[in-house]
């Protein structure tokens, strides 16, 4: 169950669009927000604010790589990918990141503090590679300040 | 474009004339010129998605390999579908879309009725080269009328584009995106379209097979035959595929002006009766088997018999609204030949009146086809449930209603996503309801673990039609915008909750 409150503000969201399906992207992203990851109820509750079937909600939550379907840890790491940051030392990177934190691509570190994620084009290609957490976005990252900044999310993250 | 202009060009050496916004594909095929094409179909449209349509443009712009369904034709254009570049590209692109295909043709229904083995032939790609881990899925239970094989998908997009756009159900589409793509259904469950056996004809390869036929024929052992579905008044054209004297399958037969593409499951999956080992197929004279003429010269002998002794006027010939249009001649036919006995079409007087009434204002001017519903602008259903009565006239209405027409459904208690074909009616129309109007052959039970009814699925909005907001009219369409409207009228009236019986006063 949603705070009535947020559903609300959803509510006023769909209405504000042109199309209720415009809306979609928001609407999964608060209540990802909200609930940690986009959850089964998460996806229930959208098809009924966005008036489209439970499919049609899965359909566009599995499209976008940052809707997460699966928990998640309390920071997700994206790595990019794709052509651009791989000739840069991408592929390096993520290497790096797995064996630092000993889980593999697509896991959460035990403590529930990390998931690390692959993911293509974060629009960054002329600063590669690049690594997005939460939602601040780093540029030509070394494994020395990859590990800088999981240490720094740990700070900031600890209770 | 309300007067298409004629544009020129050259397609191999071929001069092809066709009508403005004719894709070079489409001029192409219009001289019997294939170039393998997947994601495009004629009766959806281009998608762009699958790349293996690869011409060469040699004259007109843009220059160089173009994909020809994406590519308008232009007048004064050269283009070769033999050029080596774009045959190496189409090569290069079905190598690609085989890569993670399982080559399971041995046990694969599809084969040999199958677009992605013609297509992968005639584009020259006969070895495997890739030795790599290939891509699987776990496959979906779709109900009791499609088999499902994900591994075969070469993501085209025909199926979702189908299913959602062009029929309107919900309930099956595409998740994912890139090489972690999967069409099917969010869980295991009956297919809820009436229109989901169009999934078997439309994909290219075997992901979608009619599970009631399952590993029964290849295509060259079928008996096949041009043939009308006699499930209801439309006629939608089908290819019934009998082995052994035993009706395997039905096959949509395309019919521009009638059904198109494509046909309702009704029509696809109703094999039962024609099977069934009670149907009579030995005609018999007082239980001796006899031939069909002797049969025949008895029923006359005690027709007449029976005339002779109890008058003309004691016969009735009964023929039937849901009859065929042959059958009921041949009842007239009789009649005549008799001279005597009364012919009855109708259980009820006023039901006769009607139809001779609506019969009479019918001119070979007036009279539309399906092709012409498909393409009007307004669509008026008077006391009619479509889907049950004739499920492909719904999809056409549909389809009209996405080129931006009016509907309105007047005088019944149908709710109007009856002429959307969305999944309320599939409900009902799946649902062998009512004896006159059965659903497909043995239904399956719902089962309890795929629930059909899910939050918010139940009636979606309509799309927003192509081209502008109009859509059907009023935002709660089943009866008029007058009677919705009216000032006297107390509260909203659902089109869908107007109370049997009740007429609406306003016109
Ligand atoms: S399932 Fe068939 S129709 Fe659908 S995308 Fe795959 S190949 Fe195309
Ligand atoms: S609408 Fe269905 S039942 Fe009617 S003729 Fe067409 S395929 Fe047959
Ligand atoms: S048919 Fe042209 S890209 Fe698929």
């Amino acid at each position: 169950m949603i705070p009535e409150q947020l559903r609300q503000e959803l509510k006023r969201r769909v209405a504000d669009a042109v199309t209720p399906r415009e809306a979609a992207v928001d609407v999964m992203k608060e209540l990802q927000r909200h609930c940690g990851w986009l959850t089964d109820e998460a996806v229930a509750e959208a098809a009924v604010l966005l008036g489209i079937s439970t499919l049609q909600v899965e359909e566009l939550a599995t499209f976008y790589e940052m809707i997460y379907r699966r928990p998640v840890g309390r920071n997700v790491i994206h790595v990019c990918d794709s052509v651009s940051c791989w000739a840069m030392g991408g592929e390096t990177l993520l290497a790096h990141l797995e064996q630092h934190m000993g889980i593999a691509t697509g896991q959460t570190t035990p403590d529930g503090a990390f998931t690390l994620l692959p993911c293509s084009c974060l629009g960054n290609c002329g600063n590669g590679p690049t690594l997005m957490i939460g939602e601040t976005i780093h540029h030509r990252v070394t494994p020395e300040d990859a590990r800088a900044i999981l240490a720094r999310a740990m700070d900031q993250g600890a209770p | 474009m309300n007067h298409p202009n004629e544009i020129k060009l050259i397609i191999d050496d071929i001069p092809v004339e066709v009508p403005e916004g004719t894709s070079v594909l489409e001029a192409a095929l219009s001289v019997d010129i294939t170039i393998p094409h997947f994601c495009w179909h004629p009766a959806l449209g281009k998608a762009g998605a699958c790349r293996v349509c690869a011409v060469k443009v040699l004259e007109g712009s843009p220059r160089g390999v173009q994909m020809s369904c994406m590519l308008p034709a232009q007048d004064g254009m050269v283009v070769s579908t033999t050029d080596p570049e774009a045959v190496a590209l189409r090569k290069g692109v079905i190598e690609w879309l085989m890569i993670n295909h399982p080559h399971d043709c041995p046990v694969c229904d599809e084969g040999g009725e199958c677009q992605l083995q013609d297509f992968t032939i005639a584009g020259g790609h006969g070895l495997r080269r890739y030795d790599g881990r290939k891509r699987t899925y776990t496959n979906q239970y779709l109900g009791e009328y499609i088999e499902h094989e994900m591994n075969r998908c070469i993501q085209c997009y025909r199926c979702a584009r189908f299913y959602q756009e062009y029929a309107g159900a919900t309930d099956f589409g595409v998740m994912g995106r890139g090489n972690m793509i999967y069409f099917g259904r969010q869980g295991d469950g009956p297919l809820e379209s009436p229109f989901s056996g169009n999934l078997v004809d439309i994909c290219p390869t075997g992901v979608f097979t009619d599970k009631t036929a399952r590993f029964r024929a290849r295509y060259w052992d079928y008996d096949l035959a041009p043939s009308v579905c006699p499930h209801c008044s439309l006629g939608c054209n089908i290819t019934p595929a009998a082995r052994y004297r035993e009706l395997l399958k039905v096959i949509a037969r395309r019919n521009d002006s009638v059904n198109g593409w494509f046909i309702c499951d009704r029509g696809r999956f109703s094999n039962g009766a024609v099977n069934a080992p009670e149907r009579p197929r030995q005609a018999l004279a007082d239980n001796r088997p006899v031939s069909c003429d002797e049969a025949m010269d008895a029923l006359l002998e005690r027709l007449t018999e029976f005339l002779e002794l109890n008058g003309p006027a004691s016969l009735a010939i009964v023929g039937s609204p849901r009859m065929s249009l042959e059958g009921n001649i041949m009842a007239a036919r009789l009649r005549e030949l008799l001279g005597a006995g009364t012919l009855s079409y109708f259980d009820d007087r006023l039901q006769a009146e009607r139809t001779m009434e609506a019969a009479s204002l019918l001119t070979t001017a007036n009279a539309a086809s399906l092709a012409d519903v498909r393409k009007a602008d307004l669509v008026a259903i008077m006391e009619c449930d479509l889907l049950a009565e004739a499920p492909m006239m719904a999809l056409a209405v549909r389809q009209a209603w996405r080129g931006g027409a009016r509907v309105y459904v007047v005088g019944c208690d149908v709710p109007f996503d009856s002429a959307q074909g969305t999944k309320t009616l599939a409900e009902r129309s799946r649902s062998p309801a009512s004896p006159t109007h059965p659903g497909p052959d043995s239904v399956p039970p719902d089962r309890p673990d795929a629930p059909r009814t899910r939050p918010g699925a139940g009636c979606p909005p309509p799309l927003p039609a192509p081209g502008g907001a109009r859509g059907w009219s009023g935002s709660r369409p089943g009866v008029c915008s007058r009677t919705r409207s009216h000032p006297a009228t107390p509260r909203p009236v659902r089109g869908s909750a107007t109370p049997r019986g009740q007429r609406c006063p306003h016109c």
